[in-house]
Order: C-alpha cells, then structure tokens, then sequence
C-alpha cells in the first residue's frame, strides 16, 4: 500500500468565524495560504469531519490534490436559521 | 439641535488591494511566528478603510493575524487598527453606544479568543466511514441517474428524507445520535475580547478677552472588555462588556467682535475643550432569522445593544436592523434606530451601509 502526499485547500466564506477540518484522526493545520498537507494511504477510505461555526449560509468547501489529480472533498453551508454545522464525508485516493 | 435627528449615511468600502497584496505573496506568517505542531495561522482581513458619515470621514487601516488551535477549535485573533480623520466631527462620541474616538489620528489594537466546551470525539468513526461507503454505493443502485451526487453524499444527506432508503433504521440511529453530531450543535462557545486605542489631536480656541487663538493637543483614549456567549446552533449570541473612554469635545463656535478699531469678528470656539469620561456597562444581543417572501427567504440581522455610563448617569440603546446583502450573502446594511438619555435627550433613525453583521465579533 503506498502513501502519497495530499494538499488540502479549504476555502471559507466571509461570514464564517471558525472551521475545522479532521481527517482520520489528523486535523488539518492550513498555513496563511490556506493550505495544509498529510501523508496518506492509497485504496483506503478516509472519513473527512468538518465543524463549522459562523453566520448563517457561511460557507466551507474542501479540495484535496494528490498525484497531480483535483478533486473536492466536500462543499457545506450552514443553514439558514443556524450558526454552526458538523458533517462528515469519506475520500479515497485511487 | 444639536444634531440631526435622521441621519447618518455610513459608506464602508474596503480596498483589499495593497495590504492583501502583501499577505497573498507572503507564503508563510509574515511576523516570524512559525507555526508549531498544534497551531496554525495566518493573515485575516488586511486591509485598508474607508468610512464615512455624516460631518466626518475616516481612512483606517488594518491588518489583523489569527492563530488556531484544531484539536480544541480554539481561535485567537490579533488586530491592530490606524485611523485618521478627513474631516473632523464632534458630535461622533455623543452617542454612549458608539466606538471610537474623534481624534485625528489613532492607533489601537485588538485581542480576541473563541473557545468552547465541546470535545471531539473519535469512538465511531470507523462504523460511521462504513455507513456512507455502503450508502453511496447503494444510492448509485436506486438512483442510477444521479451518480455524481450519490458519489458525493455526506452525512448530513442521509437524514434527508430522499436518502431514507439507503440506510436502516439502526444506522440513521447512529447517525442523528453520534456525539459530535449532538454534542457540537449543543456546545457553548465563548468568544472574550480586550482592545484598546489611543488617539492624537488638536484642538484650536480663542481667549474671550484677548482673542489670541490657543492650540492645545489633546490625547483621547479608550479601553474595553467583553464577553460573548453562543449557546447553541440557533443563530443568536450575547455579549456584555465594559469600555472606559476619555474624549475631548470642543466648545460651541461663536462669533464675537473686538471693541477696538478695526473691529475684528472672530467665529470659533472660546472655551477650553470640555474633557468628557466614560465608564460604560453594555450587553448586547444579535440574532439571524431568515423571513420568507413569497417562494423567498431573506435573511434579516438584529443587533440591540443597551449601555449605562455610571460616570454621566446616562442610558443609552442602539438597535440596528439588517437587511441589505451584497453578493456574497453577507448582511451589509439597513436602518438603525438610536436613544439615550442625556441632558439633551438624543434620537435618532438612519440608514447605513457597509457594516456587515456578524453574530461573532
């Protein structure tokens, strides 16, 4: 099973005032660019969790780059009457 | 009357250019501060202002870093501000509501730290992973059109309705009982700020007798403190804090004339500035509703906020109602209705633009 590299990108819309990104068991720790990174295993499924607090329909999407191929992990928004939103998704690297 | 019962027309525009600039061709934290293990940050909200009202138009520029801790969802944000008046305006602190000093130059800064009592939890990950991967591969069975969207399901998506048939009765269990789920939406967060500024101006008067103009330099200052309280998922937040001020307003002008020959006439100020002390009390609640128009919904945000200066006995409240939105979503504007109870009892109505509403600042 071979380990790759991932770049995370996450992108949040103005009215969001916090967000948190775990994959597996590791948090994603993004530099001033927005960006983080972790070594993962290929073929297997990684369960993605985010946690969002901020102003209603505040938005958090997630991109993940490996091996040259782009793809997004998750696009969320808090709904219209909330403050805060958890969700999970899963993301396999073939 | 001292001031304009409807009023104040406030232009905000942020000019991201220069200072984002700079944070965007900065790859790592530009203050030296490297992040460690279980840190991260970066530039937030750099920039510079414009803000305008009526009888006054201030340049700020700002430019603030943030640091964050993932593991505990903690946040704490540092901000440092510097403004400078286009146009000089007296009457901006006569509201006990109101931030900021009416100098001519100022310089402040800002901390503030977001925590909550909520702890992440590990202990069903792997069953939860399981769900999905079988929910998704199912959804592609039930809904051969939709296989992008089944192949994109969240959690989230399969406590809709729609998704009920993919998954059994014990998983949806599992799902709406996990206690992140739960425990998240019913977490406390606590959001504590300090900030402080102080400003430089002068202030020009005329002696009543000799007439001989006076320049005095004054230094106005404020510091203040507050607590935040975001009890659940619902919209809302509360806050209570406490602000020190002292300002300095410049007399009434007045025209008088000299007896001698020629006769001058001399319209200004003729007396000390008046140095005013604030010691203010303020809680203050927000709240997001969405109201539905139609087949519409529109977001609304209402902010009311009630002071108590204890050094001039004076109550004050101020609540303004959003309902402008720019294109991102944001809740820029509306009107704002303003009381207190000063020897001159003020009130007013306006409208503004420009300040966006925000449930945590």
């Amino acid at each position: 099973m071979a380990i790759v590299k991932v770049v995370f990108t996450r992108k949040e819309s103005s009215g969001l005032k916090q967000s948190v990104i775990r994959v597996g068991s590791e948090y994603l720790k993004f530099n001033a660019n927005d960006e983080a990174e972790l070594k993962l295993d290929e073929k297997v499924i990684h369960l993605v969790r985010w946690y969002m607090l901020g102003n209603p329909s505040s938005t958090l999407s997630l991109i993940y780059e490996y091996t040259g191929k782009k793809k997004t992990a998750f696009e969320s928004k808090i709904p219209s009457n909330r403050s805060r939103k958890t969700d999970f998704t899963i993301i396999e690297l073939d | 009357m001292r001031k304009s019962l409807i009023t104040l027309i406030f232009v905000q525009t942020y000019l991201f250019l220069a200072l984002d600039a700079v944070a965007q061709s900065t790859p790592e934290n530009p203050f030296g501060i490297t992040p460690d293990i279980s840190q991260s940050g970066g530039f937030f909200g750099s920039g510079l202002q414009v803000e305008a009202s009526k009888g006054s138009s201030d340049i700020k520029a700002n430019i603030g870093f943030d640091f964050e801790n993932p593991e505990t969802i903690e946040k704490t944000v540092f901000s440092l501000i510097g403004s400078t008046s286009l146009k000089k305006n007296d009457d901006r602190t006569d509201f006990i509501t109101d931030n900021g000093l009416p100098s001519d130059y100022s310089i402040g800064g800002e901390i503030s730290h977001i925590f909550t009592n909520f702890q992440d939890n590990f202990d069903a990950d792997a069953e939860i992973a399981r769900i999905l991967k079988s929910a998704r591969d199912e959804c592609k069975v039930q809904f051969p059109s939709e296989k992008v969207k089944c192949s994109k399901l969240t959690g989230g998506d399969l406590l809709e309705s729609r998704f009920s048939g993919l998954t059994t009765s014990r998983e949806k269990q599992l799902l709406t009982t996990n206690p992140n789920l739960v425990n998240f939406t019913n977490a406390n967060f606590y959001l504590v700020s300090f900030s402080g500024k102080i400003g430089e101006e002068t202030q020009k008067y005329r002696n009543s007798m000799t007439f001989e103009e006076i320049v005095e330099n004054k230094t106005p200052y404020s510091l203040s403190a507050s607590l935040g309280l975001a009890p659940s998922a619902s919209a809302v937040s509360y806050y209570a804090g406490v602000s020190h001020e002292i300002s300095y307003k410049a007399d009434d002008k007045r025209i008088l004339c000299n007896s001698e020959t020629p006769i001058e006439c001399f319209n200004s100020s003729f007396a000390e500035p008046e140095k005013k002390k604030e010691s203010t009390v303020y809680g203050l609640f927000r709240i997001q509703k969405s109201v539905s128009i139609g087949r519409q919904e529109f977001p609304i945000g209402i902010e009311a906020k009630i002071a108590y200066d204890f050094n001039n006995k004076v109550l004050g409240t101020e609540v303004p109602v959003y309902f402008s939105i720019n294109k991102e979503g944001d809740l820029i504007g509306g009107v704002r209705f303003r009381w207190d109870d000063d020897d001159d009892p003020d009130i007013s109505l306006g409208v503004f633009i420009g300040k966006k509403f925000n449930l945590f600042n």
